[in-house]
């Protein structure tokens, strides 16, 4: 329970810092998304969290497939962004521009956590590796 | 704790005797589950035939279709213990949970390679191949102390 309270806490402040970073790039073309204000970011935070509570969820099933697993936190994305984002929030309108550019946006957030979380788990597989040699070496 | 090695021509064998104080410390416990381990037997069946396998001797166990295979260099066997049982059975010896259906023995691991999806593969020194589910990776690298 507490790995999976620290799991979700990690996959919030990812999300958000992504996502923060995201809008700031955007930022620099006022036409694509609205001017920043507390009550947007507490807007941001909130969609996070539940997208981080899902991740968290859907990561207690095991998958047969990696794409399978893929398509599911997907899906769980668009709901939450389109749902809680758009139709909470008004984030952005209903208009199928819009909607792609959301659509675009979660993909690349959901990539780039997938490959940095990749990344992590080389690193953690160059320590154990390192420790296998370690012993071996102790071993002979 | 004291560690003391001798090196000897007379025996034909290791022998590990452990000195210990009463009331027995964790540490000890720990020390002699370890080196039981390498003693201890499991019941295994091959073709009607029942063998007492050494613990040493078994790469990794795998639960297919409810039936438990223990998988040594060259050979297959079947247990007639669940995996969940064989798992609290190998508990604190070199054989760790990877998966929803597989027990590693990580003497026999060569390397780790890091997978999509927050997995990891595993490659034995025989070369086979074996996926760390993400939900062990944690306790698996607590094994290697990270």
């Amino acid at each position: 329970m507490k790995q999976k309270i620290i799991f979700f806490l990690l996959c919030d402040c990812i999300s958000y810092t992504i996502l923060s970073f995201i809008m700031f790039i955007l930022s620099f073309f006022p036409s694509l998304v609205m001017s920043g204000s507390h009550q947007v970011y507490m807007s941001f935070f909130i969609v996070t969290t539940f997208i981080a509570f899902l991740i968290t969820l859907t990561y207690c099933f095991e998958f047969s497939s990696f794409w399978l697993e893929c398509l599911t936190l997907l899906t769980e994305i668009f709901l939450v962004v389109y749902g809680i984002g758009g139709g909470i929030f008004h984030w952005f309108e209903w208009e199928w521009v819009y909607l792609i550019e959301v659509a675009f946006i979660c993909v690349v957030v959901f990539f780039i956590t997938y490959i940095l979380m990749y990344y992590h788990g080389q690193y953690i597989a160059r320590k154990i590796n390192q420790r296998i040699e370690d012993e071996n070496h102790e071993n002979y | 704790m004291k560690i003391v090695f001798h090196q000897s021509q007379e025996k034909k064998e290791t022998e590990v005797h452990v000195y210990y104080h009463e009331p027995l410390d964790q540490e000890t416990k720990e020390i002699c589950k370890y080196l039981q381990s390498f003693s201890q037997t499991i019941l295994a069946y091959d073709k009607q035939q029942i063998y007492h396998l050494l613990l040493k001797d078994i790469y990794y166990i795998e639960s297919v279709d409810d039936k438990t295979f223990l998988y040594t260099k060259d050979h297959v066997y079947l247990s007639k213990n669940k995996l969940y049982e064989l798992e609290n059975l190998l508990k604190k010896t070199s054989f760790i949970r990877i998966s929803k259906n597989t027990i590693m023995n990580i003497h026999y691991l060569k390397s780790v390679k890091s997978l999509l999806g927050g997995k990891m593969e595993a490659t034995l020194i025989n070369q086979e191949h074996l996926i760390i589910n993400r939900h062990y990776l944690s306790a698996f690298k607590k094994k290697f102390g990270l």
